[in-house]
């Protein structure tokens, strides 16, 4: 009978902290769900965004404004809605680098462009006009350079040669790598 | 062929260089250029752009082949060279060094060949030098197919 009681009674005692252990592990899944979407409220948002690089003759050398922006805490960098990077030539027109979304890293040393691209510099005296489609760039506005690992497509005039993947060095003189699969097609 | 003179001239290949300023493209690595019914192939494609239009092609390889199909009825002349020059505007090959064309079974040696693709000339050497031999071979017609 004594046996029967002690049985009942561990068993009970069992259930006691099982019951406990998940109590426990609940509450904290919840406290760290609740810290993420904490983390993602903007620590500050900006409307008509815009943050101008200046080289050390005091001239603009790159541009870069958004409808948009939104910094946020950690590493997740500042979020921008339809940004536009202007980059400055001396001589030649500036190269314009668009997209619907993009973000800057929380270092500051990358921009993501994402979806559709759009790098376009217009004619001038001695230099043709370039349009380049693309998709998700990265911009290293430190290197003068930007890359991609897809599709990416240049047309000038007559002449258009495309490829999959793309490495644009935009200092004078700009030049592009394309890396594999790349088609060219040139009438005149 | 007639149609070939205003055809695009497309090229593909495994990597690919834009120089803005120079207004050069440089194709490599397996090229593939075709205009018309020519085709090249080569290990690289350098296309030099003046007046933002093609000024010409120079293709390298080990060696460049050419392919070209003359009007119907005609057999394909082909080329080889170490570096062949290609001139779409007046429709020029210049092929240099170890430079071979042939078609049927006659054919034409020397270090430069020029063939014109609009009225299918060659010309082999180079008045300028005297090393530049020429070397033909033009094999008779059977007498059988001739009567």
């Amino acid at each position: 009978m004594f046996v029967e009681q002690c049985k009942n009674f561990f068993f009970l005692f069992l259930v006691f902290l099982i019951s406990m252990w998940a109590v426990n592990y609940a509450t904290d899944q919840d406290t760290e769900k609740s810290l993420v979407t904490k983390d993602h409220n903007a620590k500050y948002f900006a409307v008509s965004y815009s943050k101008i690089e200046m080289n050390e003759f005091g001239l603009a050398d790159s541009k870069l404004t958004a409808d948009f922006a939104a910094n946020y805490n950690g590493d997740i960098g500042t979020e921008l809605t339809n940004p536009e990077m202007i980059v400055y030539k001396k001589v030649a027109p500036p190269w314009v680098i668009r997209s619907k979304t993009g973000h800057v890293s929380a270092d500051g040393n990358k921009i993501f462009m994402n979806g559709p691209v759009f790098i376009d510099r217009a004619e001038a005296e001695g230099v043709r006009e370039v349009n380049i489609k693309t998709s998700n760039l990265r911009v290293l506005p430190e290197r003068n350079y930007a890359e991609t690992d897809d599709w990416a497509e240049l047309v000038s005039g007559l002449d258009r040669i495309s490829g999959v993947g793309m490495e644009l060095f935009y200092q004078d003189p700009l030049y592009i790598k394309l890396l594999a699969n790349v088609k060219g097609l040139h009438e005149y | 062929l007639e149609g070939d003179a205003r055809q695009p001239v497309s090229i593909e290949s495994n990597s690919g260089f834009y120089d803005d300023k120079k207004g050069v493209s440089i194709y490599t690595g397996e090229v593939i250029v075709i205009q018309g019914s020519m085709r090249m192939d080569a290990d690289k494609v350098v296309v030099h752009m003046k007046n933002r239009e093609i000024q010409k092609l120079v293709a390298t390889g080990e060696p460049v082949k050419f392919k070209q199909t003359p009007e119907e009825g005609k057999e394909d002349v082909h080329g080889n060279a170490l570096t062949a020059e290609y001139y779409p505007e007046t429709q020029l090959l210049i092929m240099l060094k170890e430079a071979v064309v042939w078609q049927g079974k006659n054919s034409t040696a020397s270090e430069r060949i020029e063939y014109d693709r609009i009225s299918e000339v060659v010309k082999a050497g180079d008045s300028g030098s005297a090393d530049k031999r020429v070397h033909v071979i033009l094999q008779p017609k059977n007498k059988a197919s001739e009567q």
